[in-house]
């Protein structure tokens, strides 16, 4: 089983950008000296509270020039608001200048103001999705392109530089409706899940009909691999845990509550069923929802009791640890965290 | 005087890409050392032996990791291939990760492939370029942002992280046509100029238009001039050192059969590159030449190009960096 660190990046009033990437940058540090398996940063923009990561892949670069061995993932760059030439040579850069290690996570994007700040339209679907993956995987094998989709039509030119990884790094794609979890099986990509946003019962059941659309698809189902996001705390002290996560956990439930009510989310769910659904779910969101059904915290023995329990719900090959959801824990508690479920959780999983 | 490094990145058949930039953060970490202002680095696309360097951000923010003081900037973002939104993020993001040392540099595009691998129309892209950064800017100042515009429109959001630099990093516009100078001239930024692809005449008539379109009749912007260096102990180590390097550039320029370059490249050769626009010998003779150029043209800033053309050595262009800093930078300050 695989482990990484998961970063939303959050950035309340109190709190500054410069120490949040400072922190982000030194943990990844940390959590590649620990032998964590990858570090995953999301692409979100417009609300400061919720993430100050609008360019995950600029932290990325930076982050390649200070670890060694640990694999740098959007979770999740948002396909639509890119231009999917430019995503292709900036994937296939930072997998030059880490050497290989670059891992590329997309997701069609929920958030309705994201859309709104880049002039695009939401509706445009699966269909445009699809064929950006392509044509990206095209730019990235391809010595000249001969591409004629709808969207895009792209002949005689080439991309430089190609990525270092053959042929290509890999893709992930997140998922939250229904209607996605089919699609990335049936395109055969692998599989990225947060919990905490897609409900558990929703996320186990895409986790099935992913691998089902799999092995219909003629995919290897052993090929596709899910990575599964979850907010993990670790301490020795058991009284500790709650306390210390309550207001985080609050802060980030708070932030999505006013991203998910702004005018623009209203206006986005009045016609978009995908986007009322996640509304709905996330406007239920709360504390004691998040600690019962999606966390892993405790000490270090409930947490290896914890994945285990998550592990008969999935079957994920990767657990990206989300240890500072809604980003008010101090630095020196997450690295604490980080450290004791390095060194007392993730051996009996190895 | 401000000095800088400029990176363009070409990467020949038998050059490694890891090793290309794998050098060029080696040598912005020298340059930093050695008190250089500045790393420029180039944004090109779709021809490997002109330049592997798409995402010149990103390279800046794995210099910003590896660097302390030096200033870093695009030379330039090819603004109408991007969405201004996500350039004024990005460039943000820079100017936090170094701790306020980014600079925007920026142009309109020349190169028609460009603009057909982005499946985008050259003469829509060049004409929304002004509405481009006045959004950008916006971006970077406003708590809110609401543009409807020709070419863009922004549903009331707020751009965020905000930059470090108040009220927002320097801005330095490319410019080659004449109708370029006169713009950047009346938008008051910085100008870039490269008198060996605009000839010598065209970058002092462009000059001459920058300087008179000044809203206010002053000069605010700085002007930056991009000069071909190689320092050696004597010139004729030098000129030997560079020879094959230059010729690989013209080379390339020509062999890409477009654009402005292709046309400019192919009344060139070594020895006029030498005589009119690059600083080539031991350091008196390039202190000489810089003083030259400098009067020729007003410039404030160099652009120090130490490796056109990317076939000089590694170890070769830290030693030309070293001797220029150490014997050439200290006569200008």
């Amino acid at each position: 089983m695989e482990f990484g660190v998961f970063y939303q990046l959050p950035c309340d009033e109190d709190q500054t950008p410069q120490q949040r990437y400072a922190d982000t940058i030194a943990q990844s540090q940390l959590a590649d000296a620990l032998g964590f398996d990858s570090v995953w940063l999301a692409e979100l923009h417009f609300h400061p509270t919720f993430s100050i990561t609008p360019s995950p892949l600029l932290l990325a670069s930076a982050i390649a020039q200070t670890t060694k061995n640990i694999r740098l993932g959007t979770a999740v760059n948002l396909m639509p608001l890119h231009h999917p030439i430019r995503l292709a040579e900036e994937i296939a850069t930072l997998d030059i200048i880490s050497g290989g290690r670059a891992v590329f996570g997309i997701g069609r994007g929920i958030i309705p103001s994201h859309f709104e700040g880049f002039g695009v339209s939401m509706e445009e679907g699966r269909q445009r999705f699809d064929e950006c993956i392509r044509l990206i995987v095209e730019a990235w094998t391809k010595d000249e392109l001969d591409f004629q989709g709808e969207y895009y039509q792209i002949h005689d030119v080439g991309i430089a530089p190609k990525p270092m990884q053959k042929p290509h790094p890999p893709i992930h794609v997140a998922a939250t409706g229904a209607d996605t979890f089919e699609l990335v099986g049936s395109m055969g990509y692998n599989l990225l899940v947060a919990p905490v946003i897609a409900g558990n019962e929703p996320a186990i059941e895409g986790a099935k009909v992913y691998r089902e659309k799999l092995a219909q698809g003629g995919h290897d189902p052993d090929k596709g691999k899910l990575s599964v996001t979850l907010p993990i705390y670790v301490s020795e002290n058991r009284r500790e845990n709650e306390r210390v996560l309550e207001e985080t956990i609050n802060s980030y439930i708070k932030s999505v509550h006013v991203m998910m009510t702004s005018p623009a989310a209203n206006r986005a769910a009045a016609v978009n069923p995908r986007i009322a659904l996640v509304q709905a779910g996330l406007a239920k969101l709360n504390y004691q929802q998040v600690i019962q059904d999606n966390t892993v915290i405790g000490t270090p023995e409930e947490c290896v009791d914890r994945i285990n329990y998550f592990q008969g719900l999935f079957g994920a090959q990767e657990y990206s640890g989300w240890f500072n959801i809604g980003g008010r824990l101090p630095h020196e508690t997450v690295t604490k965290s980080m450290k004791l479920f390095a060194e007392k959780v993730m051996p009996k999983f190895r | 005087m401000q000095f800088g490094v400029f990176y363009q990145l070409p990467c020949g058949e038998e050059q490694s890409v890891s090793a290309r930039y794998d050098d060029t953060i080696a040598q912005a970490r020298l340059a930093d050392e050695l008190g250089f202002d500045n790393v420029w680095l180039a944004e090109l696309h779709f021809n490997k032996r002109f330049s592997i360097m798409p995402a010149p951000l990103m390279v800046g923010s794995a210099i910003a990791a590896a660097t302390q003081k030096i200033k870093i900037g695009t030379a330039v973002n090819l603004v109408p291939l991007h969405h201004p939104i996500r350039l004024a993020e990005e460039t943000a993001t820079l100017d936090l990760l170094s701790h306020g040392r980014a600079v925007f540099g920026i142009g309109r595009g020349s190169n028609p492939r460009h603009f057909l691998g982005y499946n985008l129309d050259m003469e829509e892209g060049r004409d929304s370029f002004q509405e481009a950064v006045d959004l950008i800017i916006k971006a970077w100042t406003s708590d809110e942002v609401t543009h409807k515009g020709k070419y863009f429109q922004v549903g009331g959001v707020s751009v965020e992280p905000k930059p470090q630099q108040k009220p927002h990093p320097p801005i330095y516009v490319a410019a080659n046509s004449p109708d370029t100078f006169g713009l950047v001239g009346r938008m008051g930024h910085s100008v870039l100029v490269a008198p060996m692809i605009s000839t010598i005449e065209g970058a002092q008539a462009g000059l001459k238009e920058f300087r008179r379109n000044q809203s206010d009749g002053q000069v605010t912007g700085k002007v930056n001039i991009n000069v071909p260096i190689f320092v050696a102990e004597n010139r004729k180590k030098a000129l030997d050192g560079f020879e094959g390097s230059i010729n690989n550039y013209l080379g390339t320029l020509r062999a890409a059969s477009h654009g402005r370059g292709m046309a400019r490249a192919n009344m060139l050769n070594y020895d006029l590159v030498d005589a009119d626009f690059a600083a080539i010998g031991d350091p008196e003779e390039c202190a000489d030449k810089l003083r030259q150029i400098k009067q020729m043209y007003g410039a404030d800033e160099f652009m120090c190009w130490f490796n056109t053309g990317g076939m000089v050595p590694g170890d070769e262009v830290s030693k030309s960096m070293r001797l220029f800093a150490e014997k050439v930078i200290p006569q200008f300050r």
